[in-house]
Order: C-alpha cells, then structure tokens, then sequence
C-alpha cells in the first residue's frame, strides 16, 4: 500500500542514488530558492518538486550524477518534527511521515530516532499499519520497541490513538492491533513486548498515556508462568502514583500467588506502598494478598498491616486491624486505637476517648463598612479598580469620595489606562460590558475625556448600578447609599443626615439608599424633612401622596420588607436526572432600570444563564450589595451558575464561586434559592467549589441564618444526579471544621428521606456512627431510628444501620 | 558551561559516563555522574564529592526519584502549549561538608524540590565540598525504583576520571533554560527564607491528609490549616494557612509518605491571593523538600520579592564582601560572617538574600539558616537584571524621577513614564503606586518598576 501520488520504494531501489540527487537538484533547487509570500509554503513546495524528481527517476529520466542538496536534511527533519506535532487523524502528517521515510530508505537522509521521530511515525503512518510495517522490516525494528520509550504528548499518543482511532475519522488509526499481530506472528518478541509494556508503566507516565500499556499487557494474555517470570517488574509497579497501574499489578500477582510461584519476601517488601494507595479497593487487595503469602511470613504480613493502619479510609484500616487480629498481634491494633476511625475502633471492641467539639462561636462575615478615600489614595484605589471592581465596598467608597470632590488631576495617572480598559471588546467586537469598564468610563468622565460606546449590561440590576455610577457628577451632594452599617446597609441616621446636605437627590442614588436602608433605628428619625418616599421608607406612612418618581416608592417598600410569599422567584427542576434547573419569577415584562429588585417574568433558562455568566464576573458582589434585605433577589439572577456548576464546561462555572461568596455574606432573607444554591454547592461536581460551600455552610448553619431542615428537600432532589459521595466529603469537612453536630442534624433529617437503596448512601452512614461515636452522641431521632430499621440484606449500607441502632 | 543559542539559551552536560545503579550480591552502588559547578577550590568539570553509603535505602532512593521527577515535569501547561516536549535540567548537588542536598526546579518554574541527607544519614567520606549536576538518566532511574530494603546504598557521587578506560564515551547533552527558569530557581530560596511555620503534624495526620487530598487542579488557592491534630482544608485565606494551588503539585511527596515522620509547612507573607508554601515531609535522617509557587500559573521568576534587595547597591557590596567568606557551610552563621566581614547582621542578611537571587546560597527553613551553595550555572546570567529593575534603572537615568515634600516622611514622587506621570506614595504599609502592575498586584508581586525607580533615585529610602 502506498500513496498513489508517490512512488513506492521497490521502484527506486535500483536507481543510482547520485542520478536521484541530481533529479532533486534539478527539480527542487530553485523552487528552494524562490521567494514565498508565506515562507512556511516552501517546504511543501519542494516536497512536491522532490515528489516530481522521484517519478522522473522512475520513469527511467537520466540526469548527471551529483551530491545531496545542503538543505535537503533539514527539511526531512522540519517535517518530522511538524508530523510529530500535528493531529494524527489529519491527512498531512500521514503523507509527511511516508515521504520522509521514503528519502531515509533510500539513504537520500539519514535520521536520528529520537522521540520527535518516534511520534512522527506513531502519528504518521496513517491506515493499513501492518502492510505498510510489514513492507518496511527495518523501521519495526528501528521505531517499534521505541514506543514503549516515548509517553507522547496531548495531540499523539499511542492512548489517544486507541480511545478516537477505533471510530470517527479516526478509524483504524489504532496501534494496539498492530502489536498483537506482530506478537503473534514473531515478528516482535511476545515476552519483550510484556517486559517493555510493564516497563511503560513504570516510566511516570500520565496515567491516561500509561493505560495503553496495561491494555496492551492485559491483551497480550500472559501466562501464569510468565506472569511469574514477570514478577519483579510487577512488583515494582506496586509504588506507582497511577492508581489502575497499581491495581493491575496487584491483581496479576495475586494470580501468581495462586500458582505458588510468587517471590513473598520481596512482594511483601513492596506492598508497603501499595496499601497507602487512595483506593481503597486496591490497598485492600493488597492486604488480601499479603496476608495470601501464609503464615511463615507472619512477621513481614503483620508490618504491611501495620503500615497500613496508617490509610484515611476506615474500610482499609478496618481490614488492616482485622489481619493483625488474625496474626495475634492486639497489642498493635490497641496501641492504635486512638488513630482509627471510631468505627473502626468500635467494630474491634476497643476503648475509645469520647470528645467532645470545642466551643466554637460561630459568626457570619458580613461585609465591613468601606474605608473612606482620601485625596492621597484616590488615584491608587481607583487604579486597583480598573484592574479588579469585584470588591464592592472599594467601589463605594471611591463613588462617595468623588461625588463629594468632583474631578481633579489626582486621577490623571489612570488616562491611559482607562482609556484602555473602556476601549475592551469581546471576540465578536462588541464593547466589553464588564465592571472595569464601567470604572474607567467614570475615571475618563472625570478628567474631561470622551469615552467609547458602552455595551448595553443584560440584566436590569447591571444597569442600575452602571446608571448610579453614571450620574455620580450630576451633582456636588454627598452620595447617600454608601454604606455606613457592616453587611451593607445604610442606616436611617446616615441617609436623614445626607439627604440634609443633598436635598435634591440622584435618581439612582437615592434608590439605592432606600434598598439599604436598615430595618433598625428608623423611628430614631422620624419626623426630618425628606422626600415621602423616604418618610414612608421611615415609618411606613404615606403622608399627601405618592409624589416623587414611582421607582422611589417601590424602593421604599421594597425598603421594609423582603419579598412576599407570592413575589418569591422559586426553583424548578425541568426533569428528573437533569442538570438542568430552571429559576420562575411572578413579575410581569422587562423592567426598567430603576426597579433594579423586580424581577421581570417568566422562566429564566439555563441558556440565559450562559450567556449571563459570561458577563457577571466582577458584578456579582455589586449585584448581591443592592438589595441587603433579600438574598432571593440575587440569588434569582445567579443561582443557576452554581446548580448548574458541573455542567459548565469553560469560564461561565468560574462565576459560581463569587455566587457562594456573596451569598455567604448576605445579610438579608435567605429562603429556598439560599438554601438550594448552597446545597448544590455541597454536592457540586467541583471539590473546589465543594470545599468553598462547607466554607458557606459554616457561615450561615451555625450561626441560625439558614435553618439546616431548608436544606433537606434540595438534598433529597439532588441524589440522583449529584452522588452522594459528594456530600459524604462535604460533611467530614464540615465535622473536621469543627461543626460535627450540624453534619449529624443534616444527616438525621436528610437520611429518612432519602431511599434505602440509594447509591453510595454507606458513606453517609459512616459519617453519622463516626461522628456519634466520637462524641458520645446517641442516634435518637425516632424517623431516622424507624428509616434505618427498614435497611435489608448485606449490602454495606445494610450493615452499617444495623450499627447504627445497637 | 551555557552557550547562546537563536532559540535561547543552553546549557551543556558533559558527564564523563552516565550515572547508574549496580545491583551486587552484597550491596546496591549507585554512582552519579557530575558534571561542572563549583568546589572550595574553584571550578571543575567533573567534581568528585562522595563515596560511601547511605542509610535508609529504599527511603533515599525513592527521595531522588522524588527529586528527578520535579525536575522533569510541567507542573502547569499554558493554553496553547498543546506538545509540550520536556527537556529537563538535571537536577543539582550539593556537598555541604556533613549533609548532601539534592535540589530540583520544574519546568514550569513553580515548584522546587530538595532532599537533603542529614548527618546521620550518610558514612563515608566527603571528598570535597561543592555544587554540580548530577545526571539522572532513564536507565538509572529505573534501576533506582528497583532498590528496596533497608541496606545501606553505596553512594559515588562522582568518580575519578583519571580511571576511566579510554574507550569509555563522555556523555554529552543540551539543554535550554530559559531566564525565568534560571531566576526562579534562584529566587526561591529567597521565599524560603521569608516563610514562617505554619503547622508540624505526625507522620499519621500527614498520610492521612495527602492521602485523602484530592485532585485539584484548579489553580484558585485554597489555603491548609490545622485543625485538631490534623489539617483541614479552606477557601477562606488566614494567614494561620499555608496557601496551595494545584495539590497535584504535592504529589512528589506521596511516594515518601510511608517513610514520612512528619510534615511541616511554612508560608510565605500572608496574601488573600495566594502566597509561596514550603512543604517539608520528614523523614528519618532526612528530609524533602517542596516549595510551591503562589499559583500554578505563576512561576517563582516573576514574584520580584527579591527586588527589594537587588536595587539596593549597599547590598551588592556587601555581597562581594560575604560571599568570599563562604565556605560551603552547612548552616551559614550570621553572626561570625558579622564578625568576620565587620558588617551588621542586618546587612549580612541583606546581603545573603542578595546571594540567594544570585544562586549562590541556598534557605534551610527547618535549621532557620542559609547554606552556601553555588548554582552550577552561568553565574553571569543570573546576576543579569531583572527586568523589572532594568526598566527601572532606565528611567531613574532619563531623570523620570521628581519627589514632592520630605519622601522619607510619607512624602510623594513621581515618576514619568512615557506619556503618564505615576505617583508614588510612601505609607506605613509599604510603597504604593497608581499604575497598573500595583493596581492589580498591591504589591504581592514585589515593588512595581515606579517603586524601585523611586528608590533608586533616593538611596536613603
């Protein structure tokens, strides 16, 4: 099989190898040395000349001897390098590999085999391996055994080729097949080819990279008998970070053991690292074949299990424990009481030092008050600004710092900058909408500079707080909405006094104040002269009308009282096992700018949210700060990037963090948004985002801001698309935080809603009969007693809740 | 030796045979080639410094695999970079009189590796003291993972070439190294010598946290704390934590654990963003090392925590001064390099950061100490300047620089660059600035070109 555009091999083998030089010469020398509008067309160019040389030689086409042309090396190996390089499913490194190869075999080049040639030819030979390795015995020998030297990289390995080579565009590209037919016919030695797959995998490759090799091994069908003779490459495989590697090479000497053909001393010596694996199915099938090796190796059995009392996980230990028992050896397994898991220690009939948690004083963080700017740090706190606008306290401050001052030359260091951070754009040319942006249009406003369009913010609540800033220099009053209370708020003393000196208030402004305006002290101030909207905000009494703009009175109620039962958005999953969930809201069309708490209408797709997230970045805290008495409201504009965390693919999950962190620091009402965003938090595809919602669990459980039974129903509607597991390590980092009685009153209302046949609900139990265990607690809760009563058969779950009720 | 090469430049092995493991019916050898560096009598090419044996074989050869596979891996591999081809520096060895260090840098230049080999670890005789490469080659070490039990393991580092057999070939490679790798791997043990411990955990804590540590390779920071007789992990920063990026950086410290008596770890000046973490994994008779860098995707090279020292020419001086008083120490003394050079301690500390930029002293966090130890590596480069202080060199020289009121009184400057005048603030806290670097880096990252400008033109600031 060749390519039909090239001459094949046989054809030129005969030819004088000067003639074909002098060929070359004369077809490729000046198209060597013409001009290209594009240099990287030149080598493509000559290959075609070298092509068209090639046939003439074939044709029989006389042509005076002569030397190989000086840049005829470097070519072959630029192309070696881009075969290496390129996808091995397009179509240009297969004809750049065969090419090269050609002019090697010939002996027109000689080539190094280095790693960059191994992946060429690896990427490079396209379809139809064997014909075309069993028509070129040489490159077998000279490449073939070299795979097993070179990992490859993220575009060509011998891994990737096998997962995408067997289907698709792909097909056929797979490599695996060719070994096993070379192992079969001889043409590679089968036993080599068992010894270099192990030694692969003992070469630190990516474990992606590494499982072609244990494939490959496992294909290859060794023996017993030569599984045994293989025995020290597999043993050393038993201390390798790749976790399947390990599990293989464990399983395979176990079959060896069978045989009684296994080296026990030497195997024992290695499994010290092996049962400090992660899985805990393989360091128990490790200890299993450690305790295998029989009696006389009492001594050597009991330190792997010794070493292996050290492993987190409480099945391995338990296993650990139960193999010293067995060798005789309590007085270790007593000595160690104190380092295993309580259960453990409880299933062995050992004394355990019951402890209770330490007084913690719980407290949410809410935001601080902003510290004010001055003159002197202006230019630099607006400078981190430009950079970074998600610190919405910076923000404010610097807002009520210039409203106040007006523009000065202080921020004259910044022209440049902003000027840059306003002219953004995205991919599709459209002006950046993002935060900074807005700053540095405020910043080029201030110096008396023209700045570019802006882009038009999705969302009503990004408009409102674009629209504040915007009429900041409208006038010289002070700003009446920054914060003087922690969380957020405004109090009714600040805004009376600021109103005093700004009697014509912005628009925005005072709407924001209104919003901010803290529910304490308003009767402290009753009686000032302030627009009614404000009065009413004061002490809900409407005196001679509603006067004033109609965004001013919906701020002002919206100012004493979170939303109604029937303005709630609410959560609704669109089916069952679906990631995807969908937030309702009860309001009516867009809303203008200036109702930045209403909501609009209508279901607020996953879609949207996509969109939307690429644009809240650095809003999300601003969002959060403009509504402190409701986090609902919020929460409907963002919970869907955290419920839908794992789905998220690039950069829109990056938002999900600010999400939680805002939510974590609300002062207002938290309600069923609250709680499904943090539970989707808890149970997240994401251990980043995981770890960051126990953070948030710790800020708003213990301290009563969220009732734990909120988090009972979207717990229980989650299991079956988020694993339980997930949860499991969120709630021993809640224990570990030192929470452990929230992580059991969670689990004591969760688990009897869950099925009994839940998936991977043993860990869950394993959590509570730890933590009770640890602290003298007592399951008593009659529901769970009664759910945990109704557990059948062996399963491990079974077992544990038959342990939970003695 | 390095050479200039159009594609950067590199720098050159020449081993006088290759390193290797040799398995006898009564003792496991290993031999590690050398190649360059410095001794206490100047350079060399193939520096003999070793040979006798190590205690706790499986333990040290499991460390130098440890140490080998930092320096071959890309711990973070930008976007774009899709066939990252890994030609790795070897890694480096110091014989400091009583101890042997094996110091590692990766090639994405955010994580460092050092296993030292304590006094009681190690019987032999210490032929001379000095810093070389040792070459790790794919033969050796795979040999080296076959090394088991507790029998002590002979140790050559280096062998007298004078033996040699004639057909025997020099083992010869490039490698290149880029600025930033070379300056990352000296200027973290300028971070080193800024931390502070955090946490000191048994061997059993330590397994079971690493053990149970998941993949995250996220480059976000979360920050590790204790709790209880164990570690726990946060996302909200404290400065009672070690900050960490990508805990698949910590994964050279997995194999050992089964070894391990201990872990400590130090963290560098607290930052909400992020900060430089020293994990240090105990073992009998040794220890190993890791420093990790704030975030994956930053490398120790661009911090410019050292800048501070490098701009002030007092310190240069004075490490002239130090550096020959050196003397492959263990564990340098301040106070007799005082006493010795008749400078302060203060400035002797300045002026071993200084050295420690230059590659030329290394940070123990665990003895709280320098130790003299030479890069084996064009020392001209590395004394090159930083980019940062280059730029703010250049324009201290236009004459950019115009102070306002009494600078070392919470004065101002300002300082013109191109078309925009930056002012710079002298507060309580530190320097402040209005450009952008500052903007976004406060100050985390060093001192911005403004800053040192600044300084520079106001040497008693």
């Amino acid at each position: 099989m060749r390519d039909p555009r090239f001459p094949a091999y046989d054809e030129l083998a005969a030819v004088d190898r000067g003639e074909i030089f002098g060929l070359i010469t004369q077809h490729a020398q000046k198209v060597y040395e013409a001009t290209y509008e594009y240099p990287e067309l030149r080598d493509g160019r000559v290959i075609d000349a070298i092509e068209a040389a090639l046939l003439a030689a074939v044709r029989g086409t006389s042509m005076a001897p002569s030397g190989a042309p000086r840049w005829l090396k470097g070519l072959a190996r630029r192309e070696i390098v881009a075969a290496s390089e390129e996808h091995w499913s397009t179509y240009w490194p297969a004809e750049r590999f065969y090419r090269i190869r050609l002019l090697e075999r010939l002996g027109l080049v000689a080539l190094d085999v280095d790693d960059t040639y191994v992946l060429a030819a690896m990427s490079a030979m396209g379809r139809d391996k064997l014909t075309k390795l069993r028509a070129d015995p040489d490159l077998v020998d000279r490449v073939m055994w070299r795979f097993f030297e070179v990992e490859g990289t993220a575009q060509v390995s011998l891994a990737n080729m096998e997962v995408h080579g067997t289907h698709g565009v792909g097909r056929n590209y797979e490599w695996r097949g060719v070994f096993l037919s070379f192992a079969q016919d001889g043409t590679m030695d089968r036993h080599r080819m068992l010894a270099e797959c192990l030694g692969s995998l003992g070469r630190d490759f990516q474990p992606f990279r590494a499982s072609w090799f244990a494939g490959t091994f496992l294909a290859l069908e060794p023996t017993t008998d030569e599984l045994a003779g293989l025995q020290e490459p597999l043993r050393r495989l038993l201390g390798s970070p790749v976790s399947p590697t390990v599990a293989m090479a464990v399983k395979q000497l176990a079959q060896v053991q069978k045989a009684g053909l296994l080296d026990s001393a030497e195997t024992l010596r290695a499994l010290h690292a092996t049962v400090l694996i992660k899985t805990k199915g393989t360091a128990i099938a490790a200890l299993r074949l450690a305790k295998a090796t029989g009696p006389e190796h009492g001594p050597a059995v009991a330190e792997v299990a010794r070493t292996a009392m050290g492993h987190p996980h409480p099945d391995v230990q338990r296993a650990a424990a139960k193999l010293l028992t067995d060798l005789g050896d309590l007085v270790t397994v007593s000595d160690l009481a104190e380092e295993l898991a309580p259960s453990v220690s409880r299933d062995l009939g050992l004394s355990m030092l019951v402890t209770q948690p330490a007084e913690v004083v719980w407290k949410q963080h809410l935001a601080p008050i902003p510290q004010p700017v001055t003159s002197t740090d202006l230019a630099e706190r607006v400078a981190a600004l430009l950079e970074d606008s998600s610190d919405v306290g910076e923000l404010e401050a610097v807002l009520a710092y210039v409203a106040v001052a007006g523009p000065g030359d202080a921020l004259a260091p910044l022209l440049k900058r902003a000027k840059t951070v306003a002219g953004r754009k995205d991919y599709s040319d459209i002006p950046d909408p993002s935060l900074s942006g807005q700053v540095a249009r405020l910043v080029l406003e201030l110096l008396g500079e023209s700045s570019p369009p802006a882009a038009y913010p999705l969302l009503a609540s990004m408009r409102f707080i674009a629209s504040r800033m915007a009429e900041v220099q409208q006038s010289d009053g002070p700003l009446l909405a920054t914060p003087d209370v922690p969380g957020g708020w405004v109090s009714a003393e600040a805004l009376v006094s600021r109103l005093a000196a700004n009697p014509r208030p912005r628009h925005h402004d005072l709407i924001a104040a209104l919003l901010r305006l803290h529910p304490e002290g308003r009767d402290r101030v009753a009686g000032v002269e302030v627009p009614p909207a404000v009065i009413f905000a004061l002490d809900g009494e409407v005196r001679g009308g509603r006067e004033g703009p109609h965004a001013w009175w919906v701020a002002a109620e919206r100012s004493r009282a979170p939303y109604a039962e029937d303005e709630l958005p609410w959560l609704a999953p669109a089916s069952r096992n679906s990631f995807f969930f969908e937030v309702w809201t009860p309001g009516a069309g867009v809303m203008p700018d200036d109702l930045p708490t209403e909501l609009g209408s209508g279901r607020r797709e996953l879609e949207l949210a996509v969109d939307r997230s690429r644009f809240l970045g650095a809003w999300a805290p601003s969002m959060a700060a403009i509504w402190p008495r409701d986090a609902e409201h919020f929460l409907a504009l963002s919970c869907e990037i955290v419920l839908g965390h794992t789905y998220w693919t690039t950069g829109a999950g990056d938002d999900a963090g600010p999400v939680l962190d805002a939510l974590a620091q609300h002062p207002g009402r938290l309600g069923v948004l609250a709680a499904n965003t943090l539970a989707a938090g808890l149970v997240s595809g994401g251990r980043g985002l995981r770890l960051q919602a126990v953070d948030v669990f710790l800020d708003l459980v213990p301290t009563g801001r969220l009732p734990i039974e909120s988090l009972h129903a979207p717990l229980t509607d989650y299991w079956e698309v988020r694993p339980l597991n997930r949860l499991t390590e969120s709630l021993r980092g809640i224990s570990q935080a030192g929470a452990p009685e929230f992580a059991v009153q969670l689990l004591t209302g969760l688990l009897p809603l869950l099925p009994t046949n839940a998936r991977a609900l043993n860990g869950l139990l394993e959590v509570l009969r730890d933590e009770t265990l640890r602290h003298g607690w007592e399951v008593r809760d009659p529901t769970l007693l009664a759910w945990l009563s109704q557990h059948q058969g062996s399963a491990s779950a079974a077992r544990t809740a038959r342990l939970l009720l003695k | 030796m390095s050479t200039e090469a159009k594609t950067g430049t590199e720098h050159s092995y020449a081993y006088a045979q290759p390193s290797e493991v040799t398995f006898g019916p009564d003792r496991t050898g290993l031999l590690l080639a050398t190649s360059g560096g410095v001794t206490s009598s100047g350079s060399t090419t193939n520096p003999v410094f070793f040979d006798g044996f190590l205690g706790h074989s499986e333990q040290a050869a499991t460390a130098l695999l440890a140490v080998a596979k930092v320096a071959r891996t890309r711990f973070y591999v930008p976007p774009g970079m899709v066939a990252a081809m890994i030609r790795a520096a070897d890694p480096v060895v110091t014989s400091n009189i009583d101890r042997l260090r094996f110091e590692s840098f990766s090639a994405c230049c955010g994580v460092y590796a050092r296993y030292d080999v304590l006094p009681g670890g190690m019987d032999g005789r210490v032929l001379a003291s000095g810093t070389t490469n040792v070459d790790f080659n794919p033969p050796m070490r795979d040999a080296l993972a076959r090394v088991a039990g507790s029998e002590p393991l002979h140790l050559e580092v280096g062998r007298d070439v004078s033996v040699r057999t004639l057909d025997a070939a020099v083992t010869e490679k490039k490698v290149p190294l880029p600025e930033r790798w070379l300056k990352g791997f000296a200027e973290v043990q300028l971070v080193a010598a800024h931390a502070t411990p955090v946490f000191d955990v048994p061997a059993l804590e330590a397994r079971r946290f690493l053990g149970l540590l998941s993949s995250t390779s996220g480059r976000k920071p979360v920050w590790v704390v204790p709790s209880g007789r164990g570690l726990r992990l946060t996302t909200r920063p404290t400065p009672e934590g070690l900050a960490l990026s990508d805990s698949d950086r910590l994964k050279p410290l997995r194999p050992l654990l089964r070894f391990a008596t201990g872990l400590r770890g130090y963290a560098a000046p607290h930052d909400a963003q992020g900060a430089a973490g020293l994990w240090e994994l105990q073992l009998p008779e040794g220890r190993l090392v890791l420093s990790l860098s704030p975030e994956s995707n930053r490398g120790f090279s661009g911090e410019g925590g050292v800048l501070d020292d490098l701009a002030d020419e007092r310190a240069s001086d004075d490490a002239d001064l130090v550096s020959g008083l050196l003397a492959f120490e263990p564990r340098i003394d301040v106070p007799r390099l005082s006493a010795e050079s008749g400078l302060a301690e203060d400035r002797v500390v300045r002026a071993l950061g200084r050295l420690g930029a230059s590659g030329r002293v290394g940070y123990d966090a665990a003895e709280a100490a320098y130790f003299h130890r030479e890069l084996p590596y064009d020392t001209d480069r590395l004394a090159r300047m930083h980019p940062r202080l280059r730029g703010a060199t250049e324009l201290v020289e236009l004459g950019a620089v115009r102070f306002e009121g009494d600078w070392l009184n919470e004065g101002r400057a300002f300082v013109r660059s191109g078309e925009i005048e930056h002012v710079v603030r002298r507060t309580p806290e530190g320097d402040r600035c209005t450009c952008p670097w500052f903007g976004k880096h406060q100050g985390g990252r060093g001192p911005c070109k403004h800053v040192l400008a600044v300084r520079l033109a106001c040497p008693t600031a």
